[in-house]
C-alpha cells in the first residue's frame, strides 16, 4: 500500500511539474484535491456507454475520426495489458477539449444512402454496425422525416420492376466507368440513359486526367517539393474521391432490395464532377510550372466566386506551400536553405554567402517587399552565423513568427490537409510577422556590426583618412612627406613611411581616433607594372585594412574604389599644397626685390596664374566633396536609424559611386577624367616653373649682394670701390639675367596658352555632361565668364552656353515627368488591392489566355486564342456564330484547334530548343565577353597613360615651335640687317677705292713735283739758322718796343690819376 | 521469460499509441508524457473524474499567471 501512495506522490508530483510552471502550487491543489475525493464513492461508468459518449461526440465533428476510434478502441480492448481501460477512457474524455473547433477532415465525397428502405434499423443497431449508420447522420437527418423514406422505396420498388436487369448492369458498369474503367459502352438503352451515363463517365475521363498528372511516369508531374505537395493532396483528393466510389458500389451492389438507379448515382455524380473537373482544371494550369510559380498559379483560383472552388484550392494551396512554409521558417530562423537547386520558394542560393531573389519565382500572395524581407531577413541570420561567428542561441525575432509558427506546427501534427481556419498564406499575421521578425533581425544585425565591430567608427575613418576629410591630419602629413616622395618610387620603403605616418597621427587630431580605427590605417606602395619612372605620389597611398565580418562590408572593389578616390583626390591636394609652397616661396622671395623692378612685372604674372590655377583645385576639391555630402549623410542617417544590412550596403556603393563622379574617375566620367589629368599636370607644370624662376632671381640677387659685399670691402681697404673691369663684368651679368627673365616670359606665355587651353576643354567637357552637378561645377570654375571671353569655341551656339541652359532645361522636364509619375503611383497605391492585382496581370500579359476556362465563357477563351494565334502566326479561325452549336463545339472546329496546338507545341519544342542553345552559347559569349571588357580595360589604361605622355610631348614640342619661331625671326631680322650693312659695306668699299686712287694719282703727281723741286734743293739747317737769327733780332726788338710801351703806359697812368685827383679837388672846390 | 516480457512491451507500447492516438482525436491536449503519467495514475487506481478536474484545474491556473504576466508587462 505504501508503495502504491508513495508511487502515486511522485507520479502527481511528475505531472505538476509537467503542467505547470509552478509545480510546488499545482502540487498541492491536486493533493488536496485528490484527498478530499478520494474517500467518495466512485461512480463505475459503463464502458458502452463510454464508448457510445466518445464515438457521438466525435461523428458530430467528423465521421473519419469516429472511425479512427472504433478501429484504436477496437484494438485496445484486444490488449490484456490495461487494467483501468474504462477510467482512462473516462478522464481522456473528461479531458476532451470541443471548444476549439478544429475543422478536421470534411467528407469530401458524400455518399448518400442508396439503400434507401435501411434507414429506419440503421438507428436502432448494435454497438457493432456503427460505421454504417454515420453516413446517414451527415445526409440526411433522420428521426423527423420518417415518412419520407417509405416514398422513396415505393419509387425505388416501380423502377425496378421496370427495366430491373439492364438498369442494374448499366448502373455498375457506370460506377465503373466513374473510375476510369473501361468498360463496354451501354449499347441499345434508351437515350436519356445514355445521356446520363455519359455523364457519368465523364467522371472516368476527370479522374484519368487526374492520375495521369500524379503519375511520374507521364512526365506531366511538377517537379519539386511544392510539386510534390500538389501531386500529393491530390492524390489525397483521389482517395477520398475512390472511397466514396466504393462505398457507392458496394451499395449498388449489395443492396439486393433497394439498389440504386442511374440517376440517383447521376445525381449524387454532380459533386465529384464538379470537385474533379476543377480539380482538372487547376491541374491543367500546373503544368510544367514549378516553386512559387505553382503556388501562384494555384492561388489564382482561391479567389474563385464560388465557395467550393475556392476551399478545394486553398486546400491544395495549403498542402503544396507546406515545403515552403518548412523551407521559410528554416530560412528565417536558421539562415539554412534545404533545397536550392529546386529554388522553389522565394529563394535561390548561388554560393556562399550571396542569395538572389528570383521575381517570377514569389508566389503571388506574397508581396514582393515581403520576399525582399524575406530574403533580407535569413540573409542577415547567415550572416550573423558565418561572418560573426555568432552562436545562434534562440533567435529573438523567433516570436515574431511564433504565430506563424504554432500553426505550423500543428499543422505538422494534425496532417497537412488539415485547415485551421485561415491558412499561413492568408494569416494576416504573415507580413507584420515576416517584417518584424526582418526588423529585429536586422536590429540585431546592425547592432552587433555597431557595438562590436565599429561600423559606423569604420565608415568615418574612410571618409576622414581615405577621402581626406580630416583636413589637418593630411596636411600634416602631406608637409611631412614631401620631401620623402619627391624621390624617385624605386627608392621609398613602407616602414620609412610607415613612421612619417605615425608622426602626423600623433601630431594632430587624429591621435584621438579610438585604437581600432588607427591600427588598420596604414600605408601602402602601389608601383606602376610598366616600368615607369614614377616619383613617390605616384605610387603613395593610404590604406584602411579591414577584416572579419566587415570585410563582407567593405569588399575588395570596395577597397579598390576608396584606393582610386584616394589616388585623384591626394593628387588635387598635393598639387594644392604645391602651389601653396610656391606662395611661400614667392612671399619671402618677395621681401629682397626691391631694388630689382625689372621682375616685379613677372613676377606678378605668376602669382596672378598660380591664383588663378589654386582657384580651379579649390573648386575641384570642393565639388568632390560636396557633391558627394547628401550620399554620405544619408548613409550615416540610415545607419543611424537602423536600416537593413543590404540597403546600407547599397548607400554606402551609391555614397561611393557619387564620389567618383565628383572626382571624375567613375567610368562615366573617364573622358573627363583625361582632360582632368592635362589640366592637373599643368598645374604642376607651372610649379616647377616657378621654382626654376625663383632659382633665378635668387641667384642674381645673391650675386649683386655679392658685389655689394666687396664693394663695401674694398672701400674700407681703401681700394677704388668698383673698377672699370668690374663694371664690364655686371653689365655682362646683368644681360644674361636679363635673357633669363626674356626665357621664362616667353616659356609664362607658352604655359599660360596651354593651360587655358585645357582648362577650357574642361569646362566645355564638364558643361556637356550629363551629371548636373558637373555642369554646375563647369558654371562655378568660369562663373565670370573668362575662360569664355578666351575662347572662341565657348562662345559657338549648341556647345556650351546653349547646351547648358538646354540640358538643365531637360533635366527640369525629366524632373516634373518624374513628379507626374510618383504622383500618379501614389494613386496606384490608393486603389484596391483586387486591382493592383488586375493592373499587375495586365502588366505581364497573363490575364486573358490563362484564366481558367469554364463552360461559360469557354466562347470568350477561344477567341482569346484565336487572337494570341494569330499573334504567334498560327493560322486558327475560330467563328462563335459557325463553330459552336448549343454551347458545344463543332468537331470542325475542335479538328482545328487541336491542329494549332499541334503546331504550338511544335513551335514550343523548337523555341525551348533554342533558348538552351542560345542559353550556352550567350554563356560562353558572356565569359568571352568578361575577358574582353578585362583586356579592354587593360589596354585603355595603357592608352590613358600613352595619351598623358604624348599630349605632354605635344606640349613640350609647341613650347619648342614657339621657341624656335621666335629665334626664327630674329634670324630673320638679322639676315635683313646682315644685307644692308653688306650692302652699306660694298658702297663704301666702292668709294674707298676712288678715293684711294685719286689718293694715287695725287700721290704720283706729288712725287713729280717733288723730283721737280729737289733740284732747287736748300739744306733745310741753313734756313732755319738764318731764320732762327731773324727770329731772335724780331724778339730783342720787339723786346725794345714792349718796354717803351711800358713806360709809356706807366706815364700814361700817373697822368690819369693826377686829373682824377684834380677832378676830385674840383668837385669839392666848385660848390 | 525475455521473449514473455518482449511481448508484453510490444503489447504495452500499442496500447499506449491507441490511447495517444484516442486523446489525439479527442483534442485533451496531453502530451506523451503527461498521457504516460496520466495512464500509470488511472492504473494505480486515481479517480479518473477527479484527476481530470486537477488537470484542468492546473491548467486554468498557468493560464490565469501567465495571463497575468501579460497584463503586468503590459502595463
Amino acid at each position: 500500500m505504501d508503495s502504491i501512495s508513495s508511487n502515486l506522490t511522485i507520479l502527481l508530483r511528475q505531472l505538476c511539474e509537467e503542467l505547470s510552471p509552478a509545480p510546488d502550487a499545482a502540487y498541492e491543489l491536486a493533493l488536496s484535491y485528490l484527498t478530499s475525493t478520494n474517500g467518495k464513492g466512485r461512480t463505475v461508468q459503463d464502458e458502452r456507454l463510454l464508448c457510445q459518449k466518445i464515438y457521438n461526440r466525435l461523428a458530430s465533428i467528423s465521421a473519419q475520426d469516429a472511425d479512427k476510434f472504433t478501429e484504436s478502441y477496437a484494438k485496445l480492448k484486444n490488449s490484456l495489458i490495461l487494467k483501468q481501460r474504462v477510467s482512462i477512457l473516462s478522464l481522456l474524455m473528461s479531458l476532451s477539449d470541443t471548444s476549439h473547433q478544429n475543422e478536421s477532415t470534411q467528407q469530401l465525397f458524400p455518399v448518400p444512402n442508396l439503400a434507401v428502405a435501411n434507414i429506419c434499423t440503421g438507428s436502432s443497431n448494435s454497438k457493432s454496425t456503427i460505421g454504417s449508420v454515420s453516413w446517414s447522420s451527415n445526409v440526411l437527418k433522420q428521426g423527423s422525416n420518417q415518412s419520407l423514406p417509405e416514398d422513396y422505396s415505393n419509387a425505388a420498388i416501380v423502377l425496378q420492376s421496370n427495366a430491373r436487369p439492364n438498369e442494374r448492369a448499366c448502373v455498375r458498369d457506370a460506377v465503373l466507368a466513374a473510375t476510369g474503367v473501361r468498360t463496354r459502352s451501354a449499347v441499345g438503352v434508351s437515350r436519356p440513359v445514355q445521356m446520363l451515363y455519359s455523364r457519368i463517365a465523364q467522371l472516368g475521363f476527370l479522374h484519368d486526367r487526374l492520375k495521369e498528372f500524379i503519375d511520374p511516369s507521364s512526365g506531366l508531374m511538377p517537379q519539386g517539393l511544392m510539386g510534390e505537395g500538389l501531386v500529393s493532396s491530390i492524390r489525397d483528393e483521389l482517395t477520398e474521391y475512390y472511397r466514396s466510389i466504393a462505398l457507392l458500389q458496394s451499395q449498388v451492389c449489395e443492396g439486393e432490395g433497394g439498389g440504386g438507379t442511374l440517376r440517383r448515382v447521376c445525381v449524387w455524380a454532380q459533386e465529384p464532377l464538379h470537385r474533379l473537373t476543377w480539380l482538372a482544371n487547376m491541374v491543367h494550369t500546373a503544368h510544367h510550372k514549378k516553386g512559387g510559380e505553382l503556388a501562384s498559379c494555384i492561388h489564382r483560383f482561391v479567389g474563385h466566386g464560388d465557395e467550393r472552388v475556392a476551399t478545394l484550392a486553398r486546400r491544395l494551396l495549403t498542402a503544396l506551400t507546406y515545403p515552403l512554409l518548412l523551407m521559410l521558417t528554416r530560412w528565417l530562423l536558421h539562415g539554412s536553405l534545404v533545397n536550392r537547386i529546386v529554388g522553389v520558394a522565394t529563394l535561390a542560393v548561388a554560393t556562399g554567402r550571396q542569395a538572389i531573389l528570383r521575381e517570377w519565382m514569389v508566389p503571388s500572395f506574397m508581396a514582393r517587399e515581403q520576399a525582399a524581407q524575406i530574403l533580407a531577413t535569413g540573409k542577415s541570420v547567415v550572416f550573423m552565423r558565418e561572418a560573426c561567428a555568432d552562436e545562434l542561441g534562440p533567435s529573438d525575432h523567433a516570436h515574431h513568427l511564433q504565430a506563424l509558427l504554432k500553426q505550423h506546427n500543428g499543422m505538422g501534427t494534425e496532417g497537412a490537409e488539415r485547415e485551421c481556419g485561415r491558412a499561413w498564406w492568408e494569416a494576416e499575421g504573415l507580413r507584420a510577422g515576416v517584417a518584424a521578425a526582418h526588423a529585429a533581425a536586422s536590429q540585431r544585425l546592425l547592432s552587433a556590426l555597431i557595438s562590436h565591430h565599429h561600423l559606423l567608427d569604420h565608415l568615418a575613418a574612410h571618409r576622414r583618412y581615405l577621402l581626406l576629410a580630416q583636413g589637418d591630419f593630411v596636411h600634416h602629413l602631406m608637409t611631412l612627406l614631401q620631401e620623402e616622395l619627391n624621390k624617385p618610387a624605386s627608392s621609398l620603403y613602407v616602414h620609412n613611411l610607415t613612421c612619417t605616418l605615425e608622426a602626423a597621427v600623433r601630431a594632430t587630431n587624429a591621435q584621438f581616433e579610438p585604437p581600432h580605427v588607427l591600427s588598420r590605417l596604414h600605408v601602402n606602395l602601389y608601383p606602376n607594372c610598366d616600368g615607369r619612372e614614377d616619383s613617390g605620389w605616384d605610387v603613395f597611398a593610404l590604406q584602411y585594412r579591414v577584416d572579419g565580418p566587415l570585410g563582407t562590408l567593405f569588399p575588395a572593389t570596395c577597397a579598390a574604389r576608396y584606393r582610386a578616390l584616394f589616388a585623384q583626390l591626394w593628387r588635387v591636394k598635393r598639387i594644392e599644397h604645391a602651389l601653396h609652397r610656391a606662395w611661400r616661396d614667392h612671399i619671402i622671395l618677395h621681401k629682397r626685390l626691391k631694388y630689382m623692378p625689372e621682375v616685379w612685372g613677372l613676377m606678378r604674372r605668376v602669382s596672378c596664374l598660380r591664383a588663378e590655377a589654386l582657384r580651379l583645385c579649390g573648386a575641384l576639391q570642393e565639388a568632390s566633396c560636396v557633391g558627394a555630402e547628401p550620399a554620405w549623410a544619408e548613409l550615416l542617417a540610415a545607419a543611424a536609424s537602423g536600416h537593413h544590412l543590404d540597403s546600407l550596403l547599397r548607400l554606402h556603393h551609391n555614397a561611393l559611386e557619387r564620389h567618383s563622379i565628383h572626382a571624375m574617375i567613375h567610368h562615366t566620367t573617364q573622358e573627363l577624367q583625361s582632360y582632368l589629368g592635362n589640366v592637373l599636370n599643368e598645374t604642376l607644370a607651372l610649379r616647377s616653373f616657378e621654382t626654376t624662376l625663383h632659382a633665378g632671381i635668387r641667384a642674381e640677387l645673391d650675386r649683386r649682394d655679392r658685389i655689394e659685399q666687396l664693394k663695401a670691402e674694398k672701400l674700407s681697404r681703401g681700394e677704388y670701390a668698383f673698377t672699370a673691369a668690374d663694371e664690364v663684368q655686371d653689365k655682362e651679368k646683368r644681360k644674361i639675367f636679363l635673357q633669363f627673365l626674356a626665357n621664362r616670359k616667353a616659356d609664362l606665355n607658352v604655359w599660360t596658352r596651354t593651360y587655358r587651353g585645357h582648362v577650357t576643354t574642361l569646362i566645355l567637357k564638364l558643361a556637356l555632361h550629363a551629371e548636373i552637378s558637373l555642369q554646375t561645377l563647369a558654371f562655378r570654375l568660369d562663373y565670370s565668364d573668362f575662360y569664355k571671353r578666351g575662347d572662341a569655341k565657348l562662345h559657338e551656339p549648341l556647345t556650351y552656353q546653349h547646351k547648358r541652359l538646354s540640358e538643365i532645361g531637360l533635366n527640369l522636364a525629366k524632373l516634373s515627368l518624374m513628379l507626374i509619375e510618383m504622383a500618379s503611383l501614389r494613386e496606384y497605391e490608393s486603389l484596391d488591392e483586387e486591382v493592383k492585382e488586375l493592373l499587375e496581370n495586365y502588366k505581364f500579359k497573363k490575364a486573358t489566355l490563362y484564366e481558367p476556362c469554364t463552360l461559360k465563357n469557354f466562347k470568350e477563351c477561344l477567341i482569346g486564342i484565336y487572337e494570341e494565334f494569330g499573334l504567334l502566326n498560327i493560322n486558327y479561325t475560330f467563328n462563335p456564330q459557325i463553330d459552336v452549336e448549343n454551347d458545344t463545339l463543332t468537331t470542325e472546329a475542335l479538328v482545328k484547334l487541336i491542329n494549332c496546338v499541334w503546331i504550338l507545341l511544335h513551335n514550343y519544342k523548337n523555341a525551348t530548343e533554342k533558348t538552351e542553345r542560345l542559353e550556352e552559347r550567350n554563356h560562353i559569349l558572356e565569359s568571352n565577353n568578361s575577358q574582353l571588357n578585362g583586356l579592354v580595360n587593360r589596354l585603355k589604361e595603357k592608352i590613358k597613360l600613352e595619351k598623358n605622355e604624348s599630349k605632354a610631348c605635344v606640349a613640350s614640342a609647341q613650347r619648342v615651335t614657339d621657341h624656335s619661331s621666335e629665334i626664327y625671326k630674329k634670324y630673320l631680322d638679322t639676315n635683313a640687317k646682315l644685307l644692308q650693312l653688306t650692302k652699306q659695306k660694298e658702297t663704301i668699299e666702292r668709294a674707298l677705292q676712288t678715293k684711294i686712287s685719286k689718293l694715287q694719282l695725287e700721290n704720283n703727281k706729288l712725287t713729280d713735283k717733288l723730283r721737280n723741286k729737289s733740284e732747287s734743293y736748300t739744306p733745310c739747317s741753313e734756313v732755319c739758322d738764318s731764320t732762327i737769327i731773324q727770329v731772335k733780332e724780331r724778339e730783342r726788338n720787339q723786346r725794345k718796343v714792349i718796354a717803351k710801351l711800358q713806360v709809356n703806359n706807366q706815364e700814361l697812368l700817373r697822368e690819369v690819376l693826377a686829373l682824377k685827383e684834380e677832378l676830385l679837388l674840383e668837385g669839392l672846390h666848385g660848390p | 521469460m525475455t521473449s514473455e516480457k518482449n511481448v508484453q512491451i510490444g503489447q504495452a507500447r500499442e496500447a499506449f499509441q491507441m490511447l495517444n492516438q484516442i486523446s489525439q482525436l479527442l483534442n485533451t491536449g496531453l502530451d506523451q508524457e503527461t498521457l504516460t503519467i496520466c495512464i500509470r495514475l488511472c492504473e494505480l487506481g486515481v479517480d479518473p473524474e477527479s484527476l481530470a478536474y486537477v488537470i484542468k484545474e492546473i491548467r486554468k491556473v498557468g493560464e490565469r499567471e501567465t495571463h497575468n504576466k501579460v497584463v503586468n508587462t503590459q502595463l
